[in-house]
């Protein structure tokens, strides 16, 4: 099995397919679990859908399974053209030149298994075209009437109806016009909760940190605004606005803050996930409050439980960042001692496993579990293009870990403890002192790792004759004399070049031609000894 | 002939009889006119004796060097017959330099005539050691730039004759002052004079053009012995040669000479093409030495980084010493802009070779050539570039089997008729040799022999036991003797020209903490007193006191000849910040 292991992290450190353009596909067996009916059972609508179709494209044991979910979700939802997408992912997969060579699994062909319902694909756009006729035209009513509020709501309508049918633009655009109607600092928030969805749902990260901030502006606004709307002294506000938005700020006080903030941090996390900043996604992912789908407002993420993301998904985004990024003190206070983030490490067992493996120092447990779920994290949509990288920073980070206390150790010793073979630890090792994470020698001969001496981590090290110490006296010696010598030098060098500039011999602007004519023949005729 | 009313019998007898030199200086100069005078000084006393019998070489200097160079610079058509080649020597050595400093441009005149009348008898190089003996016996101190240290180093190298004490004489004595015209009474202060007076004849084209032919020079030294540029070539010489260090010393003061700031309209940069060239063969070296090109001091004009930029230098020496490997391995290959070298090119049957930077620098071969820089270049990447790649895997390996070593270095050891492994031997032996690494080798084995590698404190650390902070003082202070020289700058005494032994290889001295510490006090020593020269002069005054009415004058670093370098920030250094120190403290006082 740990063959098995081994083979599947240079296969994503340094995937043998993509080079060809070609994504990594995964396993999912006994060595790899991966449920996907418990998993897919933690998500809804558009998203559930959107997953499903990516674990067709990666997963050949369990694409016919994801596709006939997806099928079957597909014909609840409202959007038949997502079924292009799905047969996309399948034609992907079953093209693909492992599934055959290194899986042995013979996908049937798309033809054999059970398409959409043809009736209900009439149906459904026939109903679909209708109803945005009607939209537009109840939005085409408001506009003349000009009522503010009738069409933000028109807007809003369109937008979550062209969101449904997968017209990502078109929502996105409706979306942008409604903010124009906005009244209060609510509707803003909302429109830009709905917007953050929609780009999250169409992984458009990159876009998040603007309508992130516009909606930190709009929550403190909103708050504010809740805040003196309360203030039973100024009964005027209470009266101008609808009972129903009155009630709505009245919750924005208590729960609301909190979630939407979390949903924030969320989406701010996703962004800087995307752009690979690690540390900075792990610093949100650990901020979200905790809260499960059932409690409602309470907490977590709200409604986006389901429509967005689950709670296991948290945890692990949490845990896989904090691993590549975080220190082990910073680990520690961070995630160990979160008790916001406890509630979401019950949620997946092995992560719980993975972080106590890791605090007990047992890195083998951590890369292992790592491995073992490593399916479950490349059919994750958000997490899959980061996880060579994080894989690779999380095993220098514990390798560095391993070899801190030590001043030589032994590569089959470490070999070991991380469960590699000898070739693959020397050669992570060698890159690892190469790239300046480890300050020491590699003796590939006698297969051993020594601290260097005199080098910063050599500094706790100290021989029987207290030579490490001694070492270090030495090593400033040396660098007070090369720092003299090289003062001085720098002081003649001064001393004459501000000698020349007292004396004017400086390099003015060339007068006409004459100026520079003697250098290149000079050049050359001196030149010409070096060629010989 | 002496239509004029002053013959050169007056004038001989006024140099004989002379009891205050400047007054005879200033007549010499000024007496009579220009064209007269020349001739005058040519031509014979009116008993058809020769003038130059009756004066003493060493004791009537003035007159002699007047007499000689007038003769030596002669239009040939005159029929004037030039001094003896035996009476200029006697010259050279015998003169007094106090004397002939009051006629700085006659000497000029008079090294310049030397030349000609050695190229006249077709034997330029006849006028190198008389050069070499001007030089070190005019100037105040040896190591003081005068119009003929150029000269010299353009002979040496225009005849492609560079006698042994010619690097000596480089290594050792670095222009660190300029002649001027005239110096204080008081002898002890003319290392630190002001010089506001530079002797006339002095350009900046003289400055650059020494440093820039030294630096060859030196250079070439370092090179000189070693003429295969096969990897493994074992040479005498050694990487970190002794004569490499000043070399880029040299080159370094051509880029960084002072540059007058471009002026409002003008958009070009003051930049001189001897800088350029210094620049790319300065780059070259520090791969060569160094491992690597090394950042530009900060005084130097920035304008030239960005031309280097634009050549295919800066590709070459970025991606020294592996060359543009695809794993991205090559050190700080930031100069990714240029595309990859492609292998066939103009050059027509390009050796098929699997090392990439010897392929890129063969893809410009013909601008290398044509720049004179294609000897340095191929040594580059023939010679060092195995070298450094070998000193960067001792810093990760403490031991490699010979197979390995050559796995890499992948394509080092191509087209040899030998085995790889010899040729990795070949190497190492030679680096140890070099001193360049510590190595051995075990022969036997899989892989043909295994190399081991010692970390630098290693052999300290098996020394003995017992152990003494002193030694390690002693040890550490093991440096050259050139560096020392610097260390102790201008206090050197300059009269031991028989010191200077032709020995090629530097001796390693070995210096107490005490020496050091001499050294540096006299450096603070000198610095502390041209703070105090600075301090007097009319122009720091009239700044500071303007700075003290006004309080709103421009940054105090902007500018001006007391703050080299100044635009962009005070330059790194103990000095600078001293003398910011003092301003300040002039400002306030």
């Amino acid at each position: 099995m740990m063959d098995i292991d081994e083979q599947e992290y240079q296969t994503s450190a340094a995937p043998s397919t993509s080079s060809r353009g070609l994504p990594t596909i995964v396993p999912a067996d006994d060595a790899h679990p991966f449920d996907l009916e418990s998993y897919i059972s933690n998500y809804t609508g558009r998203t559930a859908i959107d997953r499903l179709i990516h674990i067709v494209s990666l997963c050949p044991q369990l694409a016919v399974e994801a596709y006939n979910l997806a099928v079957q979700r597909i014909q609840k939802s409202r959007d038949p053209s997502i079924y292009q997408n799905l047969c996309n992912a399948y034609d992907q997969i079953s093209s693909h030149p492992d599934v055959v060579n290194v899986y042995k699994i013979k996908l049937p062909s798309l033809a054999e298994l059970p398409a959409l319902n043809s009736k209900w694909v009439e149906e459904t756009v026939k109903k679909n075209h209708l109803e945005k006729m009607k939209l537009e035209a109840e939005l085409k009513n408001y506009s003349n009437n000009m009522i503010k509020e009738s069409i933000r709501l028109g807007h809003r309508d369109l937008a979550e109806f062209c969101r449904a049918t997968g017209d990502y633009s078109s929502a996105l655009k409706h979306w942008t016009k409604s903010r124009e109607f906005c009244s209060t600092s609510q509707h803003v928030l909302d429109g830009c909760l709905s917007t953050l969805e929609l780009l999250i749902e169409q992984k458009n990260y990159s876009h998040i940190p603007t309508y992130v901030f516009k909606a930190d502006a709009a929550l403190e606004a909103a708050t504010a605004a809740a805040n003196s709307n309360n203030d039973p002294k100024n009964p005027s506000t209470a009266t101008a606005s609808a009972a129903s938005s009155a009630s709505k700020k009245t919750s924005v006080l208590t729960g609301d803050r909190e979630l939407v903030q979390s949903k924030l941090d969320f989406a701010t996390a996703l962004s800087q996930l995307a752009q690979g900043s690690y540390e900075r996604a792990a610093y949100h992912f650990l901020r979200i409050a905790p809260g499960t789908p059932s409690s409602g407002t309470g907490g977590g993420l709200g409604d986006w439980f389901g429509k967005v993301v689950s709670p296991g998904d948290i945890a692990i985004y949490g845990t896989v960042c904090a691993l590549a990024s975080l220190s082990r003190s910073g680990f520690k206070a961070q995630v160990i001692e979160n008790l916001n983030f406890s509630v979401y490490i019950e949620q997946e067992s092995y992560v719980r496993e993975m972080i106590e493996a890791y605090m007990g120092s047992n890195f083998k447990g951590v890369l292992e579990s790592l491995s073992r779920y490593n399916t479950r994290h490349t059919l994750d949509p958000h997490l899959y293009t980061h996880l060579p990288s994080l894989l690779n920073l999380t095993r220098t980070r514990l390798v560095t870990l391993y070899f801190a206390p030590f001043s030589t150790i032994k590569l089959d010793r470490m070999s070991t403890a991380f469960g590699w073979s000898m070739a693959d630890t020397e050669d992570f090792v060698v890159d690892l002192v190469r790239k300046g994470e480890i300050i020491g020698r590699v003796d590939s001969r006698e297969k051993v790792l020594r601290v260097r001496r005199g080098g910063k981590s050599g500094k706790a090290v100290s021989s029987k004759n207290g030579a490490g110490i001694s070492g270090e006296r030495k090593e400033i010696w040396r660098d007070v004399v090369r720092r003299g010598v090289e003062m001085g030098s720098l002081n003649r060098k001064l001393v004459y070049r501000m000698k020349l500039q007292q004396a004017d011999l400086i390099i003015k602007p060339p007068k006409g031609s004459g100026g520079g004519n003697l250098a290149p023949n000079q050049g050359s005729m001196a030149g010409e000894f070096l060629v010989e | 002939m002496a239509s004029a009313g002053i013959s050169v019998d007056d004038l001989v007898q006024a140099i004989t009889s002379t009891t205050n030199i400047n007054v005879l200086a200033n007549n010499l100069r000024s007496g009579a006119h220009k064209d007269v005078r020349e001739v005058l000084l040519a031509s014979a006393l009116s008993t058809g004796q020769d003038p130059l019998d009756i004066l003493h070489p060493s004791n009537n200097t003035l007159g002699v060097l007047y007499i000689l160079s007038a003769r030596l610079n002669a239009p040939t058509n005159t029929g004037v017959p030039p001094p003896s080649w035996a009476l200029l020597t006697q010259f050279c050595n015998t003169f007094i330099p106090e004397q002939a400093r009051l006629a700085s441009e006659r000497m000029t005149l008079l090294a310049k005539g030397i030349i000609r009348l050695a190229a006249s008898i077709n034997n330029a190089k006849q006028s190198i050691p008389l050069l070499l003996t001007i030089v070190r016996r005019f100037p105040p101190t040896p190591s003081t730039l005068t119009a003929i240290h150029p000269l010299l180093v353009y002979t040496a190298l225009q005849t492609n004759h560079i006698p042994a004490e010619l690097p000596a004489f480089l290594i050792k004595y670095p222009p660190d002052n300029i002649l001027l015209t005239s110096y204080p009474e008081n002898a002890a202060l003319s290392s630190v004079a002001l010089c506001t007076n530079p002797s006339p004849d002095l350009t900046s084209n003289d400055n650059l053009t020494y440093h820039y032919l030294a630096g060859i020079i030196l250079a070439l030294t370092a090179f000189s012995s070693s003429s295969s540029n096969s990897p493994t070539s074992s040479s005498t010489t050694t990487i970190h040669s002794s004569s490499l260090i000043p070399a880029m010393d040299y080159l370094e003061t051509v880029v960084t000479a002072p540059y007058a700031p471009p002026t409002g309209s003008q958009n070009t940069a003051n930049i001189h093409a001897l800088q350029v060239e210094a620049l790319k063969k300065l780059r070259l070296l520090q791969c060569i030495a160094l491992g690597g090109p090394q950042p530009l001091p900060k005084y130097a004009n920035q304008t030239l980084n960005r031309i280097f930029k634009s050549t295919p230098y800066n590709a070459l020496v970025n991606a020294f010493p592996l060359g543009k490997t695809k794993g991205g391995i090559a050190a700080g290959s930031s100069a990714s802009a240029a595309p990859e070298p492609s292998t066939q090119s103009q050059q027509a049957p390009l050796p098929q070779t699997q090392n990439s930077l010897f392929s890129q620098a063969l893809k410009d071969r013909g601008l290398y050539t044509m720049e004179c820089n294609w000897g340095l270049v191929e040594r580059v990447v023939r010679h060092a570039a195995p070298r450094w790649a070998l000193k960067r895997l001792t810093e990760t390996y403490v031991t490699l089997g010979l197979g390995e070593i050559a796995r890499h270095l992948p394509g080092f050891f191509e087209g040899s008729e030998r085995s790889v492994e010899e040729e990795v031997t070949r190497l190492v032996v030679s680096m140890v040799e070099e001193g360049m690494i510590r190595a051995s080798i075990s022969v036997g084995g899989e892989d043909g022999g295994i190399v081991t590698f010692y970390d630098e404190l290693d052999e300290i650390e098996d020394d003995d036991d017992e152990y003494d902070v002193r030694e390690a003082g002693k040890d550490a202070l093991s440096m050259k003797e050139e560096q020392l020289r610097v260390l102790l700058g201008v206090s050197v005494p300059s009269s031991e020209p028989t010191s200077l032994d032709s020995k090629p290889k530097p001796r390693r001295v070995k210096i107490q903490i005490q020496t050091l510490l001499a050294a540096v006090q006299a450096q603070s020593e000198q610095l502390s007193a041209l703070d105090r020269e600075f301090e007097k002069s009319r122009e720091f005054l009239t700044r500071a006191s303007k700075l003290e009415r006004g309080m709103s004058g421009g940054p105090m670093g902007g500018g001006g000849p007391f703050f080299p370098g100044a635009p962009g920030g005070m330059p790194g250094g103990m000095m600078d910040e001293e003398l910011y120190d003092q301003y300040e403290e002039g400002m306030y006082s």
